[in-house]
């Protein structure tokens, strides 16, 4: 058999068709599949987004009621100031309450001589605490955050 | 003709041989799916969001369907392949029953770099100096691994056996 033969023959294999669910998903040029995607993804983030300011205007309202409510208390149920006399609370920051740092653990890696004196070099891991309260409602966060260091120190005989 | 009506009759022209090199270069059908759609996305975009030339995209194809099998372990995925035989790569003609299938058996028996080439060739539609250029041999050697397929089919019991 010549090898025109032989590639006429190979020529009327046909390929075997795409499979329903690659025509499909190949069915749209990449852009517009791609646009479509990116419009699902912008709506899907501005929905959280959305979600998320509620949420927050939320908590300022309750936190701002709290307030409010504390004031009304003391001004007497009959002697509510009028919707425009009434104190807008805005939300003040959160401030830093404590903050500690202890040592948990020192380990020596190496001493070494430098310019004629002897200095040690050594890991220390600190374990620092911070409180963080929020003025305007009861919310508190205690953060931990656990640190390690490099220490040089000069090394003293006694 | 508006853009979508180009890349539907690009596709339909197209994406059989695209996906039967790609189903030749990986391991398994899903994969083979994946490589391609992705391998067109990616040129669809380098080629400035317009239809990709077809020796670009049997490149990409190419070098996805290496990625992906460097990302994977190719042993367990032979492993799990094995014994498992998948749908043909052609469709089968019933007009030429015996000759076709025997010859669509001898392709797929073929050694993957011959098979390739062969594949580039015949469906893809790519001259040779392109197939060098896409797997990064001298051309000549591409032309040899051709002509070495041709023969490796004519060699074939069921071709000699089954003259036109």
């Amino acid at each position: 058999m010549k090898d025109q033969d032989l590639e006429t023959l190979l020529h009327q294999l046909k390929p075997a068709p795409l499979p329903d669910d690659l025509q499909s998903r190949l069915s749209a040029e990449p852009g517009r599949s791609m646009r479509a995607r990116k419009r699902k993804i912008t709506a899907l983030v501005s929905g959280l987004a959305a979600a998320v300011a509620g949420m927050l205007g939320l908590m300022i309202l309750v936190s701002s009621r709290t307030r409010t409510g504390s004031d009304a208390v003391s001004v007497g149920a009959g002697q509510l100031p009028a919707p425009d006399e009434r104190k807008v609370v805005t939300p003040r920051p959160v401030s830093v309450v404590k903050k500690d740092s202890m040592l948990l653990n020192s380990r020596l890696l190496e001493i070494r001589e430098y310019d004629g004196e002897l200095w040690e070099i050594s890991e220390e891991e600190w374990r620092d605490d911070t409180l963080v309260l929020y003025s305007a409602g009861p919310s508190q966060l205690n953060a931990t955050v656990i640190r390690r260091e490099v220490v040089c120190a000069p090394l003293n005989f006694q | 003709m508006k853009a979508s009506d180009r890349w539907t009759a690009w596709i339909k022209e197209n994406s059989e041989s695209f996906f039967l090199y790609a189903r030749q270069q990986c391991r398994s059908e899903s994969d083979a799916k994946d490589v391609l759609q992705e391998a067109l996305t990616e040129t669809w975009e380098r080629s400035g969001r317009t239809l990709p030339d077809r020796a670009l995209v049997f490149a990409t194809i190419r070098r996805r369907a290496i990625d992906l099998a460097r990302s994977m372990d190719r042993r367990v995925i032979r492993e799990l392949d094995f014994g498992s035989a998948g749908p043909g790569l052609f469709c089968p003609d019933f007009s030429a029953r015996d000759l076709c299938h025997h010859l669509s058996s001898a392709v797929e028996a073929l050694p993957d770099l011959l098979q390739e080439v062969l594949i580039l060739r015949i469906w893809g539609g790519l001259t040779f100096p392109d197939i060098a250029k896409l797997m990064k041999i001298p051309v000549a050697t591409a032309t040899s691994r051709y002509r070495y397929a041709l023969e490796r089919l004519r060699e074939s019991a069921a071709l000699t056996e089954l003259k036109p």
